[in-house]
């Protein structure tokens, strides 16, 4: 992606002097920063637009930025506006429009997403962008990853999930091979962790048609740690695995084993934290596991640091989280 | 006849005188005979030449005598004599001389003394002498072992070249070298190190600022990432990454280049940082000073001590933001 290499698009200095913190902000922000400099960055790219409305490049990161804070309803139009001024910095704004869709979590975003994907897809073919292309169909099996475990129109999801598993084996067996190392890593973690998602779905649901359960969460535990390969220790993967942990406790046939699943997955979820902490999905997961394990004070402390976090759990997940663990008998304090 | 008596005694006195003159020996070629000689003189003193070993008078005076026919034959036998012992005697002359030269030769050859060997023996060289053949070895010896101190000193003075060449040119890439990283310097950011009240707080802050500067460096790799990498920026390099300027010596002469370095090596921003370590509500500071600027910019955030996971935060947004700051300034001077 070549839109960071020219970001003099403007000749307003305050434009440019807003854009540049924003972009370090923003970097921060990547990098392991509070959410805040994600928050900040939004400011300073808003604040670039106001100076120059075609300041493209402020525009195009402003979505990423409101994308990033769930803001989608925003996001997704400030990007078409970009198409609008024939702007597309080598199909990065389809892709992001894409990531946005998928983003809402909702059915009709998803395949808007997949639409996007595939225009994208044929547009970097015609024009020869192969890092492109790649960043397509790697998108695409996270896409269909997505689907398969969230998508409200629950008997699609088995079609969702072999697509994925489909469409990330036959990348495999192709090979990837983008233009330079960084993006040939970052295509190859989303087409591992897509898969490994995917795999860990159809283990969790039992879906006919597919291998049975344990076949599938192997699967979706080699697909885990391949990505880890790439990326060791990304937050998005440390999660995944505490889900997988989560999922296979639920299915265990002994207390014990399930126990022992649990406090794996807690420990990946403690370990996701110590690199990011600035969303609510672990706090909620490691809610549910303290739940499980009786731990009532621990389950709501994290209730209450996990609902301040910006994120995507909703009200009635917490709500169900938290009525369980009210429920559960206070745990004894030690010796007066 | 009236000669008087004075007359005739005049006469008598000048034969006299010339005949006596006649008598002394001399080196030279007996005089003119001005009158009658005494039969037998010449060889007598042709005889006395003899004695003294001076053959070739000796000769003279024996050609004298044989032209009186009383002596002619004790002049002749005379003659050969002289003739014979003159020859004995320059042939032991030549002898002894040329036995001499053959031992200056070989002396100055055993000292290794070859031109003067080789002009001894050459010298030998020439027809009618006794030892061609000695001559002629040592001085071949001599213009071979000349050849050899020739070549020897060829050898050392190429090598003696090339290693002035070498070591020009590893003066000329040292000074290159030098003033490539006096301009990097000047295009570069500093950061100092981290004032603190305690050296466990000030060390915290430091690995703080490392690794934030590692994770912006490269976001893409950074396992807090969550989303694809795709910032690119040319971040200029930080002071600590160059190497340290030693004084370096060329030819016998210091050059102060640390001192140098340090006049025009001024990097283009220098940020000067640190933080208080208050309870419960502290401050992180940093003080940058751009290049050129007369007023430094000023930067200060909370540092919150408490809670436990607020400190770690806090000190890691400090560095984040040190760093925003830091660049933002770096390319305000590019484009103020």
């Amino acid at each position: 992606m070549t839109v960071t290499k020219n970001p003099e698009a403007t000749k307003d200095p305050d434009a440019r002097r807003s854009f540049t913190h924003g972009a370090h902000c923003f970097r921060a922000y990547l990098a392991g920063g509070s959410v805040r400099f994600l928050e900040e960055a939004k400011t300073d790219f808003a604040a670039a637009l106001r100076r120059d409305d075609r300041f493209h490049l402020a525009r195009f990161y402003l979505g990423i930025t409101q994308t990033q804070l769930r803001e989608t309803d925003e996001a997704i139009p400030e990007l078409l506006k970009l198409r609008e001024f024939g702007v597309d910095f080598d199909g990065q704004v389809s892709l992001q429009i894409a990531y946005a869709h998928i983003r809402r979590y909702r059915d009709d975003g998803y395949r808007t997403a997949e639409q996007e994907l595939k225009t994208t897809l044929v547009k970097a073919s015609q024009e020869k962008q192969s890092d492109t292309c790649l960043q397509a169909k790697a998108m695409e099996v996270f896409l269909y990853s997505v689907m398969a475990g969230r998508m409200h129109d629950e008997a699609q999801r088995p079609h969702y999930a072999a697509l994925a598993v489909s469409s990330g084996e036959e990348q495999l067996k192709q090979g990837v091979g983008g233009s330079n190392e960084r993006i040939t890593h970052g295509v190859l973690f989303d087409i591992y962790n897509g898969l490994g998602i995917a795999w860990m779905r159809i283990g969790q649901y039992g879906w006919e048609g597919f291998p049975d359960r344990i076949t599938s969460f192997k699967k979706a535990e080699g697909y885990y740690q391949q990505a880890q390969t790439v990326r060791p220790n990304a937050v998005p993967l440390l999660q995944n695995l505490g889900q997988l942990r989560d999922i296979q406790s639920d299915l265990a046939a002994r207390p014990e084993m399930a126990r022992k699943l649990r406090r794996e997955a807690q420990e990946f979820f403690e370990r996701s934290l110590e690199l990011n902490d600035h969303d609510q999905f672990p706090f909620y997961s490691l809610a549910k596991i303290a739940v499980k394990d009786g731990r009532r004070a621990d389950a709501l402390t994290l209730i209450e640091i996990g609902r301040a976090k910006p994120g995507a759990v909703k009200d009635e997940s917490w709500n169900e989280v938290l009525k369980t663990a009210l429920k559960l008998p206070e745990e004894p304090t030690g010796p007066a | 006849m009236r000669f008087s008596r004075f007359g005739l005694a005049i006469a008598t006195l000048a034969i006299l005188t010339i005949s006596s003159a006649a008598q002394t020996p001399c080196c030279c070629t007996p005089p003119p005979r001005r009158g009658p000689t005494p039969v037998g003189s010449e060889l007598e003193v042709a005889r006395a030449y003899m004695d003294a070993k001076e053959y070739k008078t000796a000769e003279e005076y024996f050609i004298l005598a044989a032209k009186q026919q009383k002596v002619r034959k004790q002049a002749l036998e005379g003659l050969r004599e002289a003739l014979k012992l003159g020859h004995d005697a320059k042939e032991k002359e030549r002898q002894q001389k040329e036995n001499q030269t053959l031992e200056t030769a070989e002396l100055y050859e055993s000292n290794g003394m070859w031109s003067k060997s080789e002009d001894s023996f050459r010298s030998l060289i020439a027809p009618g002498t006794d030892h061609v053949t000695e001559a002629k070895a040592g001085l071949a010896r001599a213009l071979n072992e000349q050849w050899r101190e020739n070549l020897y000193s060829k050898i050392s003075e190429c090598i003696k070249r090339i290693l002035e060449a070498l070591a020009l040119i590893v003066a000329s890439c040292l000074l290159f070298a030098y003033v490539r990283i006096l301009f990097k310097r000047r295009k570069s950011v500093e950061i100092l190190p981290f004032v603190a009240p305690t050296e466990e707080f000030k060390n915290r802050l430091s690995a703080g600022l490392a690794y934030a500067r590692a994770a912006m460096l490269d976001p893409a790799a950074s396992p807090a990432t969550t989303v694809p990498a795709s910032l690119v920026a040319g971040l200029p390099p930080f002071i600590d990454d160059l190497p340290e300027l030693e004084d370096l010596e060329i030819g016998g002469a210091k050059l102060p280049l640390a001192a140098i370095s340090k006049i025009w090596g001024t990097p283009r921003v220098e940020a000067r940082s640190g933080a208080d370590g208050l309870e419960p509500l502290g401050s992180g500071y940093s003080v940058m000073k751009i290049r050129g600027r007369e007023m430094p910019r000023f930067h200060k955030w909370q540092i919150r001590a408490t809670p436990p996971n607020a400190l770690r935060d806090d000190v890691r947004d400090f560095s984040y933001n040190v760093l925003i700051e830091v660049l933002s300034a770096y390319d305000s001077y590019k484009k103020p």
